[in-house]
């Protein structure tokens, strides 16, 4: 029966792999034509207030730009299979090192951002289940609330007002890597984790809150109670433990998102990330930063949520049988 | 199951409306409406109105939320930006809304290439950063409040689309709809009579949190200076601004702030109370 | 006269030499973080095109030529000659190297210059460096350089950006990759560069006025102007570039922290397009002048921190600094007749295309209420920089920012502008008198004679009104009181001038 079910699930994954290949495609048909008919050119951006005639045509014959773009487009695919992102034309770096360097803060930052929405999630989700319709659990969620309901630039700039000036606690901005110092990494990170994190937690408590509830009702819970075991005792070791499997799956998928949506948390804390990374590349036109950008966080994106699927299919009965 | 769960919605009514958290909600917005609504009446200057000889100034009896950093009332530019909040959180919902829900209950009922084609591309639109495509959007389009409001639009379709497709493939093999297709009812028929008013509990209440959402997602667009163009107030660049004088003129940033908190806030908790009542998990 | 002028300027730079502070030995470990605006985009002078990436880079490139503060012409890795009008000859000091170890000669030199000058770099460069012929080998550590016709702003180009010598060796050798690694002759070498993150540089050893006093320093961009301070506030950084003007009188009363400010080199203006409606015609352009208060923007948008501008030149630029220019400004009443006298159909609707840069927003408000008052009807289109570049270039708004940076010379403010066929000629203004003295002030190498050129040609451009001149701004720098530094007008920073308690 394992064994069976193990070969339907290698068989499911494969097919759910090659089923991202043309959202993946997709996406990069998308962000190559967006990028490229946004006003102005990469080498109008590089050059700026300076350029001259001759020195937009120099380098727009140095990077094709004057190619048609069904030629450039091939260019770019051919040099993606074989792992080459080509080079920024802003900067001249190699775009991929250049991603993977921004891949690093970001993956810290959402690693942390989650931590920090899990703190406040769980034990308002708990409370709020545990003490349903009472003025606890409409505090609990209203808390929860809180984080969805602010711009996160607002937050950021608050926390930054409040925990770096008046209180000169923690650093305003910037980005240390961990194995540079861990402490300075720790303390960089304080600030836009929770900036971050405060968003997130509103969905976090509203399934922990559900999936607490239906738990509560199950038989195992009453039999706990029944025996008379503590409050306590039932709520964590015995239902909060089983409510888990889809609060796990729901931050898999939040994680996903967040990956995407630290662009105004990296600009106000200047954290080097992927997002802040995006946008300038954007706005300076870089085509092939923001390609390759914009096609590894959609990558990392339906990977993730391909993972968190799987597994939750795995591990909720319910769902295999439809 | 979510079917069956829509069927009783009305009955739900009076349930909702003696929570106390869907009253604050409620509260909440109706505020802002009526602001929108009353703004030139509410107060007497104009929200563009500069005066030089006023700058930065704290709250008074004349200016009770201050005045900003080109003399302009604050108060004013509050109440004002609640039109815009509100058209950005209505016009992108309700058009991503009604196109996410044609295309998704099409998908989901005719099934097959279409489906497989309108939702892989949905998926393409979904794998996208939300962020960052309604900035590529704008960005393309030429930064304005209704490309702003386009973009939210864009961003938000793969959401209902999904929906309205799953609640229609539901809804598509209850007995009551294949006893329909049995009686030679057509597509057109079937879709609007008996899958619409199936699939609009979940899409309302999707919207209702997506309002929220797009708030929020206005005010990063004007913060990264894509929104509406100046002067026109929006809570969003509005808090933008107040960023470069948040020791200086702290009520600059106060109150824009607070009336987008406040709002997005209410729709929020609207969006849980709705949300509570027809997900049948909790309910 | 060309004589003379050779004589004063190698006897100022003689006089400076002999000032010049004795460097302190490098003390061990001490770092210097710096908040800078925008993460530089190259580090290849040749295409550095950004304001920002100014702030950089006179720390890891030496110029032939140095400015002083009061941009006076110094030798700094050569010194010159100038046996007649159209030749120079610069003489390398013995013994240079580049931070990789190669040997900083003539060959080096030429190597450079024809890079800037080659169509195939693609350098902005070529165009500062203006009629340069030819570049000739003429000792070990001799070239001689030949003009095509007189070049007055030359010996400041060569204190600028086209005068910053990168190693040969490098660049052949790391082809695509010295954008990103940087080898110059600087005080500083290149440590490492994360993008967006930080710019770290280590002290050159073997940098001709001695290593530099601080060991280590670290770039770090910060956007957005608040949080700048505040990381300088919270000693996160111990030195700010772009100190935000309505921050100035707070940064001023803590007493942990010192602003500088100077004049700036640069100007802030906004450009009529005069080949279309209705901006086509000079009285609808000064009539909108003639609207602006520049007291207010002063106030309302630079906190005081400006001076007001009536022409291209700013004050810090002394001796080509006309006090006496007249431009239509402040005078709502005169406004409204000179548009009822062109007879153009009130209210005359316009657009304003800004960047979304606060301090712009700011001011394209100021001028929409303003302008609005006397009979316009001023929309305000918000585009990102690069946007802002195309808008100028193909002229489709009707008015639009053009902030300059601004030059050590006049030339480098005005001539793009205003000659008709100038690269910055943004207003697609054609004035073949303005053209003519243009011109003859760039072949011109008396000063008096050269800043009497550009006074004729600033009154015209303030009576025709091309371009809406609103302020000079200041440089406005601040750091924590230990730090020991010197403004420069361009705003960049030179840190081999640096020390720190």
């Amino acid at each position: 029966m394992f064994c069976a079910w193990g070969g339907n699930l290698a068989r499911q994954l494969v097919g759910r792999l090659v089923s991202l290949i043309p959202i993946l495609f997709g996406v990069s048909v998308v962000v190559f034509l967006l990028v490229r008919l946004i006003p102005g050119d990469p080498v109008v951006a590089l050059l700026g207030m300076e350029a001259t005639p001759e020195a937009v045509a120099a380098l727009r014959a140095r990077y094709a730009l004057d190619d048609p773009w069904a030629v450039q487009y091939l260019a770019w695919m051919k040099n993606l299979l074989t792992g080459d992102f080509g080079r920024s034309v802003q900067s001249g770096r190699e775009v991929l090192p250049l991603l993977m360097g921004a891949l690093l803060p970001t993956l810290w930052l959402a690693l942390a951002a989650t931590l920090v929405s899990l703190l406040i999630a769980i034990p308002t989700g708990v409370i709020a289940a545990t003490r349903r319709d009472t003025a606890a659990d409409a505090f609990a969620s209203l808390l929860s609330l809180f984080g969805l309901s602010m711009p996160s630039f607002w937050i950021g700039v608050l926390l930054i007002l409040l925990f770096s000036i008046h209180l000169p606690l923690l650093p305003a901005s910037g980005y240390v890597a961990p194995g540079e110092d861990l402490g300075r990494f720790l303390t960089h990170l304080v600030l836009p984790a929770i900036t971050l994190g405060t968003a997130l937690a509103a969905a976090i408590m509203r399934m922990t809150r559900s999936t607490m509830l239906e738990v509560l009702q199950a038989d195992y819970v009453r039999t706990a109670r029944a025996k008379g075991l503590p409050h306590r005792t039932v709520i964590w070791k015995h239902a909060y433990r089983n409510a888990q499997i889809p609060i796990i799956t729901l931050i898999g998928i939040q994680f996903g998102q967040v990956l995407g949506g630290v662009v105004i948390t990296e600009t106000i804390f200047s954290w080097p990330g992927i997002g802040k990374l995006t946008v300038d590349a954007i706005f300076a036109r870089d085509y092939p930063v923001v390609q390759g950008a914009v096609l590894l966080t959609a990558g990392l994106f339906v990977f993730i949520n391909l993972v968190t699927d799987i597994v939750y299919t795995i591990v909720d009965p319910r769902l295999r049988l439809s | 199951m979510s079917a069956a769960a829509s069927a009783p919605a009305s009955a739900r009514l009076p349930r909702l409306l003696s929570s106390p958290r869907a009253l604050l909600g409620g509260g909440l917005v109706a505020l802002a409406i009526l602001a929108a609504i009353l703004a030139p009446v509410l107060t007497p200057y104009g929200p563009n109105d500069t005066d030089f000889l006023a700058i930065l100034q704290p709250p008074s009896l004349a200016h009770p939320f201050g005045t900003d950093d080109l003399g302009r009332d604050i108060l004013t530019r509050v109440i004002y930006g609640a039109r815009v909040s509100l058209v950005v959180g209505l016009v992108s919902v309700l058009a991503s809304l009604v196109v996410g829900g044609i295309i998704g209950s099409i998908a989901g009922y005719v099934s097959g290439w279409t489906d497989t084609i309108i939702m892989r591309l949905m998926d393409v639109i979904f794998a996208f950063p939300g962020v960052l495509l309604a900035l590529a959007i704008t960005a393309v389009l030429g930064p304005s409040l209704g490309n702003a409001i386009l973009a939210i639009a864009v961003v938000n379709l793969p959401v209902f689309a999904r929906i309205a497709r799953a609640q229609t493939m539901v809804v598509r093999s209850l007995d009551f709809v294949e006893a329909k297709r049995a009686l030679g009812f057509g597509p057109v028929n079937i879709l609007a009579r008996s899958i619409l008013p199936n699939i609009a509990a979940p899409m309302m209440v999707q919207g209702s949190l997506l309002f929220a959402a797009a708030i929020i997602t206005e005010s990063y667009l004007s913060f990264l200076g894509l929104g509406a163009q100046p002067p026109t107030a929006t809570w969003g660049n509005m808090l933008r601004d107040a960023i470069g004088f948040l020791e200086l003129a702290p009520w600059m940033a106060w109150f824009s702030g607070l009336a987008i908190f406040l709002t997005v806030l209410g729709f929020n908790v609207v969006g849980d109370a709705l949300r509570d009542l027809f997900d049948p998990r909790t309910g | 006269m060309i004589r003379r002028t050779f004589l004063a300027a190698t006897a100022i730079a003689g006089l400076a030499t002999g000032m010049m502070p004795v460097l302190a030995h490098a003390q061990d470990g001490q770092t210097l973080d710096v908040a800078i605006v925008s993460d530089p985009v190259t580090l290849d002078p040749a295409l550095m095109a950004s304001f920002f990436e100014l702030a950089v880079q006179y720390n890891i490139f030496e110029p032939l030529l140095h400015t002083t503060p009061e941009l006076e012409i110094e030798p700094g890795l050569a010194s010159y000659e100038m046996p007649d009008e159209t030749t120079y000859v610069l003489t390398i000091k013995d013994g240079l190297t580049f931070h990789d170890g190669t040997t900083l000669d003539a060959e080096a030199v030429k190597a450079n210059l024809d890079r800037y000058m080659d169509a195939e770099t693609g350098s902005p460069r070529g165009s500062e460096l203006g009629p340069l012929d030819s570049v000739e080998v003429t000792g070990p550590l001799e070239v001689t350089l030949k003009l095509s016709e007189p070049y007055a702003p030359f010996l400041q180009v060569l204190a600028n950006r086209a005068g910053m010598m990168v190693s040969p060796t490098a660049l052949e050798e790391l082809g695509d990759d010295f954008a990103t690694q940087a080898v110059g002759a600087g005080p500083y070498k290149v440590a490492s560069w994360t993008k967006n993150s930080e710019l770290r540089l280590e002290a050159f050893e073997d940098y001709w006025r001695g290593e530099p006093a601080i060991d280590e320093v670290v770039f770090r961009p910060i956007p957005d102007e608040t949080v700048r301070i505040n990381n300088l506030r919270s000693g996160t950084v111990q030195l700010v570039d772009g100190v935000p003007p309505q921050l100035v009188p707070q940064v001023e009363s803590d007493e942990s922290l010192t602003l500088k400010e100077t004049p700036g080199l640069g100007f802030n203006a906004f450009s009529f397009n005069t080949t279309a409606a209705p901006f086509d015609d000079a009285r609808v352009r000064r009539a909108f002048s003639m609207a602006v208060d520049p007291e207010v923007i002063l106030q309302a948008a630079y906190f005081g921190a400006a001076t007001p501008a009536k022409g291209a030149i700013p004050p810090s630029i002394g001796w080509a600094y006309d006090d006496s220019l007249e431009a239509p400004r402040n005078d709502p009443e005169g406004a409204r007749q000179l548009l009822e006298e062109a007879g153009v159909e009130m209210p005359v609707s316009v657009e304003i295309t800004v960047t979304n840069s606060p301090i712009y927003v700011r001011i394209a408000q100021i001028l929409q209420a303003q302008a609005n008052e006397v009979g316009f009807d001023v929309s305000i289109n918000q585009i990102d920089s690069t946007s802002l570049i195309t808008v100028l270039r193909e002229r489709t708004s009707d008015l639009t920012m053009s902030p300059w940076s601004g030059r050590s010379d006049p030339d480098g403010n005005i001539f793009n502008y205003f000659t008709i066929d100038g690269p910055n000629n943004f207003p697609g203004w054609e004035n073949e008198e303005v053209d003519r003295l243009l011109n003859e002030a760039r072949v011109e190498t008396d000063q008096a004679a050269r800043a009497e050129l550009y006074g004729q040609a600033q009154q015209i451009i303030a009576d025709e009104a091309p371009l809406l001149f609103l302020v000079f701004p200041q440089m406005l720098q601040a750091s924590v009181a230990d730090l020991d530094w010197t403004q420069w007008p361009d705003g960049a920073f030179r840190l081999q001038f640096a020390t720190m308690e």
